[in-house]
Parts: C-alpha cells; structure tokens; sequence
C-alpha cells in the first residue's frame, strides 16, 4: 500500500511537472509573441534575450508571481493593462514562465 | 520558489498587511512543502546590494537605498541638517530610460522648441542663457514619496521619506523667454513640457511619453534651469535643460525638456491623462481626477531615528510649504499627546525650500514615538491620517510619518 502511494504521489508530481513545463514554455511565447505590445520591448529578461529598458530589468526584479500577475492584468505606471488582450491562462503562464527563469533554483 | 518571492518582498515592505499578500503566503506553504518532498531546500534569498546604474554611477550609494535602475531614495539617516541637499545624495526617479551622457556634453547646444507663443522659435540653451538667469531654492519631491505607509499595496516605487531633497535652480524664467517671444497664444491655459528621452519602436509614444502639463499660473516661477547646486545639471538629473516648476511635484519638472509649448488643453499623454491622479483605491486613473501639481506641507524628523540617549537630545528634521511659506513646525516625543514648538534652522531660502528644524528634548528612558507637524503661512497644517488613495500619491499625514526612537 505504502509502495503504490508514493508511486502515485511521484507520477503526480512527475505529471504535474510536465504540466510546468508546458506552462513555462508558453509563457515564453506570451512573453516575446503574443502579448502586443510585446514585453522584449520595455523588459530585460536574459532567458528571453530581451534588452528592453522602459520597465524594470525582470532578472534584477525577480517579481513574485502574484506582482506579475497584478501588472500584467492591471498595469502598473506607464505599463498598460493586458486584462482584455490576453486570457486568465496566457497571464499565469507568463508568471510561471518569469519566476522559473529568474528565481534561483539551487 | 514563489513563497521566497513573497517572503522577499513582505520585508521589505509594509504592504505585508495586504490581506491578499497574507493569504499568498499561507497559500505557498503547500508549495514548499511540495518542493521539499523533491529534495529542494528552499533558500532563502540573499538581498543583494543592487549596484548604482552606470547614469547615477557618480551618487553616494551609501546614502541611497537603490530600487532599480531608475529610483533611487535617499536613505533617512542621509537627509541630515542642511538647507541644500547634496546633489549626490540626491533621489533620482526618471519614467523613462535616461539619454545617454553625451547629451550633457556640449549643454549650450540643446535646443528646446516653443509653440503656443506669438513667435514660436527654437532656442538654444546657449541663446537662452542671454536672455535672463534667476536662482530659486526649490523642493523636488516625487508624487509617491510616503506610498510605503500605505497599507494596501499602492503599486509603484516603495518610497518612505527619501523621494525629497531642497536643490539650487539656475536658469531663464520661463516668462522672461515666453515675454521674448510676443508672449503666450489666447486662449493658453496649460505649459505642457515634453522630454527628450527616445521611445523605442513598437510603442504607442503617448502611452509612455514624459509631457506634462501645468497651470499657466506656474508662469510666474518657472524656469529652464542648466544648473542645479551651482554646478551644471547633469544628464542624471535632467541636463543639459530641465523645466522647474518650483512647489510642483517631481514629474511636472520635465528633464532632458525639447519643448514647451503653451496649450489650451491639457496633453493627452498617459503620464497626463491618468497618471499622476489622485483616485479612491482601486479606480483607475482619468482626466477629471486632481492631477498632482503644488505640493502639500509636510515634514518629516531625521534625526533620531531608532535610539537615543536618556537626558537631552536633540530631535532635526525638514519641513516645507509646498509653494507656500511656513509658519511653524511643532514636535511631539509622546506620539501627538503634547507638542512643542520646533526651531527653524539655518537660513530661509524662500517659500519652495525647505526648513530644516531642531527641537532640544528631554528624553527618559523607554520607548518614544517622535513625530512633527508643520503649518503654513495660510494655516494649512499637516493631518493626522493618510487620505487613501489607489497609488499613494501626496501623503502627509504626521502619524505615519513619525519614528519609534528607544532611550537607554
């Protein structure tokens, strides 16, 4: 019983990491394609490759997942709102994607 | 990882009683226990000295509490006595990316377009600088500063007391410039200043633009300064030429200014138009709400800031008008309970400087809650509370702006 529960605990997890990692790779496409205006052109982000210099460099940020998400669906500043532009979905990708490539994992 | 981000954050910043912060932190707990079941040990991110930006790379980073590359407070400890703010310690906050260097090279040869004039015209600042020179003493204060104290999370720079500091201003009066040229077109109602910072391609420039409008009212103090502390204004600060709007809030002092133009209307640009309006928490930002223009009176103590000896101490700090002269600064060392009159300290360099002030108290041993309240000349005088607001703009409540000093 106790073997088939933690099989079951680690194919779960094993699921739920493949899961991620769609997430994060679609995050990735919010992050350089999809979102218009596109967050390259304000944000410095190394994984994205992106230089932009109107907001915040993200790798020295290192925002928390819920500040992503305020900001992308609200705005903050000068930054618009992308609530209208982008699904409940694509935002929280991009928070996954920002914080798995800015956060230390080690 | 995403609790270590909450965590992170919460200490740095009062916002921690956000209750929708409170419940992201509960909520993580699962998360990390998940992570540790991987065989992660969650670590505790270090808070890493950020380094000064290479455009601010000249400021005293010891007397800076370093935000991003573009905000810059100075520390509360580094206000100190003085009636001029050292212009390394100064705070920098700038919208946008600044210019790079170069452009303060060769400072006479900027020009700055004027529209809205009977004779508009492009002037160098070289030409400008034939045309008059004054120098006020003015306070240069960020919209936000006092956003940390408010308890819903304002969105912006965590700015405490530091978003401040009392400057020299060298440059023309904008009137003497607008009288040389046949004076300002009927109907002018607003001085809208543009910057000079270049918006990158794909951008909607109004979106992220810096032009700011004023009442013309602003006519009678402004000026295009090239000089700040008898030095010239540097491109971190807004050089070579930066419109001054003495009493105004930061933003409306446009750096790196191109130009000005006298205009019936206020500019529809974002920063205009819904920024930098004051608006209950949780609206958004819209023309027909106050638009942060002359400053509030305020002040604030430097000095002590977290311990003190028992016996006689004496309690500094700076107080200011806004664009109005003050008439006196009261401290308190029993968190408002009794007051006492303050002393201005060194000269008055006029209604938009600051005073700073100086109080002898007798401090026992424990715990004491030090707070001032400074009044105008038209009876104006800081409120107790905060007056709620989405971003946090235009804070001078005593309260909050007060220090817990322990005497041994």
């Amino acid at each position: 019983m106790r073997t088939t529960a933690v099989l079951v605990s680690i194919a779960i997890m094993g699921l739920s990491a493949l899961a991620h990692a769609d997430n994060t790779e679609l995050g990735k496409e919010v992050f350089t394609q999809v979102a218009q205006p596109s967050c390259t052109i304000c944000h410095a982000l190394s994984d994205a490759g992106s230089a932009g210099a109107i907001g915040p460099d993200l790798d020295e940020l290192k925002p928390s997942r819920d500040q992503v998400i305020n900001a992308v669906t609200q705005g903050v500043g000068v930054m618009p709102a992308f609530e209208t532009s982008l699904s409940a979905e694509q935002i929280e990708a991009l928070a996954d994607y920002i914080l798995s490539v800015t956060t230390n994992a080690n | 990882m995403r609790q270590e981000q909450a965590l992170d954050s919460g200490a740095t910043r009062p916002a921690l009683e956000n209750p929708t912060r409170r419940s992201l932190l509960l909520g993580s707990a699962g998360a990390m226990a998940a992570v540790s079941l991987l065989g992660f040990t969650p670590l505790a991110k270090a808070s890493e000295p950020k380094s000064l930006p290479d455009f601010a790379a000249w400021k005293d980073r010891n007397a800076l509490i370093v935000y991003t590359a573009n905000t810059m407070e100075t520390q509360r400890g580094a206000i100190g006595n003085g009636v001029i703010t050292p212009t390394d310690r100064l705070f920098v906050r700038n919208n946008l990316p600044a210019p790079p260097a170069t452009i303060a090279d060769n400072p006479d040869n900027w020009e700055v377009r004027v529209e809205g004039v009977k004779n508009p015209r492009t002037l160098s600042v070289g030409e400008l600088k034939s045309m008059g020179v004054t120098t006020v003493a003015s306070l240069l204060q960020c919209s936000g500063n006092g956003r940390a104290f408010f308890p819903h999370g304002a969105s912006g720079t965590p700015w405490s007391v530091g978003a401040a500091g009392c400057v020299m201003w060298t440059g023309v009066p904008l009137k003497d410039v607008v009288d040389a040229l046949g004076g300002p077109a009927d109907g002018a109602r607003y001085i809208t200043g543009t910057g000079g910072e270049s918006i990158p391609d794909g951008l909607d420039p109004k979106s992220i633009m810096v032009e700011r409008s004023v009442p013309t009212r602003a006519l009678d103090t402004a000026l295009l300064a090239w000089e700040m502390n008898d030095t010239p204004l540097t491109h971190t600060h807004g050089g070579p030429l930066r419109l001054v709007v003495p009493g105004y809030y930061g933003v409306n002092n446009v750096k790196y200014v191109k130009h000005i133009a006298f205009t019936e209307n206020q500019t529809d640009a974002k920063i205009q138009a819904s920024g930098y309006r004051v608006r209950e928490v949780g609206k958004p930002g819209s023309p027909d709400q106050p638009s942060m223009w002359e400053m509030n009176v305020k002040s604030w103590v430097t000095a002590p800031l977290e311990a003190g000896h028992s016996g006689r101490n004496m309690i500094y700090g700076v107080a200011f008008g806004g664009t109005v002269a003050l008439e006196k600064v009261d401290v308190s060392i029993d968190g408002g309970k009794t007051w006492k009159q303050g002393r201005f300290l060194g000269p008055d360099l006029g209604p938009y400087a600051w005073r700073p002030f100086v109080m002898a108290a007798d401090l026992s041993s424990g715990e004491h809650r030090i707070v001032s309240r400074a009044t105008d000349v038209d009876g104006n005088t800081q409120p107790e509370g905060r007056i709620e607001n989405e971003r946090g703009y235009g804070h001078n409540g005593w309260s909050d702006h007060g220090v817990s000093v322990t005497v041994s």
